[in-house]
């Protein structure tokens, strides 16, 4: 089977392209989509230049798809970007969506235009066993924003151990939001993870605007 | 047997007999003689002795009552009365004539069928008079009059019968216009009273006689003799002919109805339930038999038994050692002892049947206003509607954290004890908020807490409760609320509602709490009587105090998923308002659009909550946000020569001063005050009045703060809870 992952640079698309080559499969390439506006339905805004580090970590192409962020359109531009690219190379789409029905759907949607399968391993996986799991297998996390009640600029930055995930379980049941950040309540960068050759190291600033904040890279490089 | 015992024996034989039961409050204002009366009516039915009536008073059997002297709680007694060789029982409710403590008042009303209005001769009615009565007749409770203190009008005014009678007329007539305009329309003019009808009885409880035309002509006594008696000194003897408590108990068992009568109109003004199904039956019927309906009306904290529930039974018969529910409640609880009250004394018995009034032990999870059943799904009670909302609040705090366990375990018998408390407590700190009536309920709160449990507490300066506002409206200029991941935004726009409107939603006509969707459209038709938009008011989506949130937006798709979600942000701003952080008070907040991301779980509490309390936060203060204060009304009695003091004591705290009629050599100031301007008002009176001034006061409501105490007050408020001191703009809620 040969697939390509749609990476954001976050804790779950890197999940995905490891469990896609766990299962045995050719990992063609991850592909990533820069947005130009400052918002998108569908796809992680921040720190998105980090895939490129992570495809060269796995030892896998990049394809980058510029798109508007305009609703909607934003799917048709992915489509036509994958159609012209890795379009007849690839059997199999691998996405990291965890319990987004919008995400999913469209999604599955624009695969069977394509003619291809599509593939959300981590589908409703319990949100606690899943961050977890990402700890305990060595998947090295950080928080690059966030946007939740409950959640303030001392996040930004913040590597998910064992003592921040606790901190983060106690804070999402008291302000009742998705652990796994799957509404949208926080984004992350993956800079470790079982599958990477080499380890990711990078610097940032902080952004706050008193209700959300972004943790924006300064400096970035594989380890040697 | 002694007679104490003799009567017990015969209360609880006479409580089977349903006819013959009266169950009577006494509502009065503060210092008109209600305990005293209540001592005569126990005394004279043989429950204590006759010479310490007028003396003792029994049901002041709190100690800090006895020492203020002055009625805190509504006790019950039962005794027994004898007409002609029959034998009636009368459970009287003693209730409170101090104004802190309305809720209190409210339940007693709930418990009794009539209630004996007693006025002084000398001072006429008073505006807490008119409190209670107003709350007595919206319970559907039957008054009759007993003018007391007309000892002092003929010995210390030196008042003829001529102008004797002029004066109970003036009484009279304010009682009557008051029954007019509060009684329930089809009892208003039967319930009117009258010397002649014998609804009117006049004396002296102190000296512990009284008299009534029925009684006149029963025992051949006239105005004259009265007279006579008072001028000669000898109300001794005429306590012998006319003792008080023959001549009220049996005005109470001619006039006021059993509760025989009563259920069968009281029943549909308090209980929502199905009339026709048996329950309801029972109950319009008082019917021992039936299943039991009882609904508590006041806990208090016996030193043997711990907490002790007094209630009204209703139908059916409680009984000792059977399981029942506290309806809503987890499980059911076992009544340990059942028991009649004597004053200061609960005596066992086996069961209290229908009518009565029933003391239990055992029942934990029973709290006042809640119903007792052995049905775990019986329909309970209307809600106990409380008049009044705390506008003075204390921190307390344990003195030694080893006591914090019992404190925190006192506040929550405080807070099921008393409706009108409120108490919020940081589990952390042991540092407790109570939110009361006035200075003086909040006093008595914790001078008990520290006296009945030995817990030494630290307390706060009082702080006033403000209250939040709007005077202008957004309409046409939405204000959106982001949610923090910005894929959901909602659109508010706030008005002021109509003072009649506010004053509904205070006294609870339209409930609150959540509106359930299939009961938005009546809810909408209530407001709509008001003058309101109907087709806008059948949206309803909640009420929290006296604020109205409302969905004005059409056709919004997944909205109803995230319904609860924005009651919760809507809810946060009513106690929290954007100005201060008090409460908010009479704003109608429209939804007038919204933007959901399709997926749910982009748009779950985190996001959807804050979202919302921005956007109404954002439109309060858009809306032109103003801070009201709570007042009071005053009425100060002094002798001329010290009533300048008075008048200036009241002035240099910003009171107003409406009106200063003359009696005599007493005059009276009648005005109003800020709570804010009361705090330590009563050492200050006192001196100013060489200690000669009485003075009373009630709350009344909210006025808006005067412009110039704005940023004044708010700047204190924000600095106390640890906030930035200027209020913030509205562009703080908007990115």
């Amino acid at each position: 089977m040969r697939v390509a992952v749609l990476a954001s640079g976050g804790k779950d698309s890197t999940y995905a392209s490891w469990w896609a080559q766990m299962q045995g499969w050719s990992l063609e390439a991850l592909i990533t989509v820069k947005i130009e506006g400052d918002d998108s339905m569908m796809f992680q805004l921040q720190n998105t230049e980090v895939t490129g580090y992570q495809a060269e970590s796995i030892g896998t192409k990049l394809i980058r798809v510029i798109s508007s962020g305009v609703e909607n359109d934003e799917i048709d531009e992915l489509e036509n970007a994958i159609r012209n690219s890795v379009g007849n190379e690839i059997d199999a789409l691998v996405v990291g969506a965890l319990r987004s029905d919008y995400q999913k759907t469209r999604i599955e949607r624009m695969c069977e235009k394509l003619g291809i399968i599509s593939f959300c391993p981590m589908w409703h996986h319990d949100p606690e066993l899943h961050m977890n799991s990402l700890i305990n297998h060595g998947f090295d996390v950080r928080i690059i924003s966030v946007s939740s009640e409950g959640l303030d600029e001392s996040w930004l930055g913040r590597k998910i151990t064992g003592e921040s995930l606790a901190e983060l379980i106690q804070l999402s049941r008291k302000y009742r939001f998705n652990l796994d950040g799957e509404g949208g309540e926080f984004e992350t960068i993956t800079l470790d993870a079982p599958h990477f050759k080499k380890s990711i190291h990078c610097e940032g600033e902080i952004s706050w605007d008193g209700v959300r904040g972004t943790w924006n890279i300064t400096k970035i490089h594989l380890s040697t | 047997m002694g007679r104490k015992e003799d009567n017990i024996k015969r209360a609880t034989e006479v409580m089977h007999v349903r006819e013959k039961i009266r169950n009577l409050a006494i509502a009065a204002h503060i210092d008109h003689g209600k305990t005293t009366l209540s001592d005569n009516l126990i005394a004279g039915a043989g429950m204590m002795s006759e010479d310490l009536a007028g003396k003792s008073r029994v049901l002041d059997f709190d100690q800090q009552e006895s020492a203020r002297g002055i009625t805190i709680n509504a006790a019950s007694a039962s005794m027994v009365h004898e007409i002609e060789g029959d034998d009636y029982l009368i459970n009287l409710i003693d209730t409170p004539g101090h104004v802190d403590f309305g809720g209190d008042v409210t339940r007693a009303m709930r418990a009794v069928d009539g209630c004996i209005i007693l006025a002084c001769a000398v001072e006429g009615t008073m505006p807490q008079t008119e409190t209670v009565v107003r709350q007595a007749l919206k319970e559907k409770v039957r008054p009759v009059l007993f003018i007391n203190k007309v000892d002092r009008l003929i010995n210390e005014l030196q008042i003829d019968g001529p102008e004797m009678m002029k004066r109970f007329e003036k009484i009279i007539v304010k009682v009557n216009k008051l029954i007019e305009t509060f009684a329930p329309a089809e009892l208003a003019k039967e319930w009117q009273v009258s010397v002649q009808k014998g609804t009117v009885a006049f004396g002296s409880a102190y000296y512990n006689w009284g008299m009534s035309i029925p009684y006149m002509k029963k025992s051949g006594l006239n105005f004259t003799d009265i007279f006579e008696h008072c001028h000669n000194d000898e109300q001794k003897e005429l306590a012998k002919k006319a003792p008080v408590h023959r001549v009220l108990l049996d005005m109470a068992v001619g006039e006021l109805p059993s509760p025989l009568v009563s259920q069968k109109y009281r029943i549909p003004n308090i209980w929502q339930g199905d009339l026709e199904s048996e329950v309801g039956q029972s109950m319009l019927n008082t019917d021992p038999d039936g299943p039991l309906q009882l609904m508590i009306t006041k806990i208090w904290m016996d030193p043997h038994a711990g907490e002790v529930a007094v209630g009204r039974v209703y139908s059916g018969s409680i009984k000792h050692g059977e399981t029942v529910w506290a309806i809503g409640a987890a499980k059911p609880e076992r009544v340990q002892q059942v028991s009649m009250m004597v004053g200061g004394d609960r005596i066992q018995v086996s069961q209290v049947s229908a009518g009565n009034i029933a003391a239990l032990t055992g029942v934990r999870s029973a709290a006042a206003g809640v119903t007792i059943s052995r049905d775990q799904d019986a329909t309970p009670f209307e809600a106990i509607r409380h008049y009044s909302e705390p506008v003075v609040t204390v921190a307390v705090e344990p003195k030694s954290m080893k006591d914090l366990p019992k404190f925190i375990d006192a506040l929550r018998g405080l807070a099921k004890a008393d409706a009108s408390l409120q108490v919020t407590t940081n589990q952390e700190t042991g540092e407790a908020l109570l939110a009361g009536m006035g200075e003086l309920h909040l006093e008595i709160t914790i001078f008990r807490m520290q006296e009945e449990q030995n817990i030494k507490v630290k307390v706060s300066e009082p702080i006033v409760v403000y209250r939040e506002s709007i005077e202008r409206n957004n309409s046409g200029r939405p204000f959106e609320g982001k949610s923090p991941n910005r894929h959901n935004r909602f659109y508010i726009e706030c008005e002021p509602l109509p003072q009649d409107v506010i004053n509904a939603l205070r006294e609870g006509q339209f409930g609150d709490g959540p509106v359930r969707t299939k009961d938005a459209k009546e809810t909408g038709n209530k407001f709509a009587e008001f003058g309101m938009d109907k087709d806008l008011m059948r949206k309803i989506y909640a009420i929290h105090g006296t604020n109205v949130f409302v969905n004005d937006t059409k056709g919004i798709q997944n909205l109803h998923e995230t319904r609860e979600l924005m009651i919760e942000g809507f809810n946060d701003v009513c106690k929290k308002g954007p100005t201060a952080e008090e409460p908010l008070m009479g704003v109608l907040v429209r939804l007038v659009d919204a933007k959901l991301h399709e997926d749910a779980i982009h748009r779950g509490p985190a996001q959807t909550i804050p979202a919302v309390r921005n956007a109404v936060k954002g439109a309060v203060l858009r809306s032109g946000s103003v801070i009201f204060e709570p007042i009071q009304n005053i009425r100060i009695d002094a002798p001329n020569d010290v009533i300048g003091g008075v008048t200036r004591e009241l002035t240099t705290r910003r009171g107003i001063i409406e009106d200063m009629p003359v009696d005599g050599g007493t005059a009276s100031v009648i005005g109003k005050m800020p709570v804010a301007e009361s705090f330590g008002f009563s050492n200050d009176i006192r001196a100013a009045s060489q200690g000669r001034a009485v003075w009373n006061t009630e709350n009344a409501g909210f006025v808006q703060l005067p412009a110039a105490l704005f940023h004044k007050v708010t700047a204190e408020i924000r600095q106390r809870k640890g906030l930035k001191v200027e209020v913030p703009g509205e562009d703080n809620y908007q990115d």
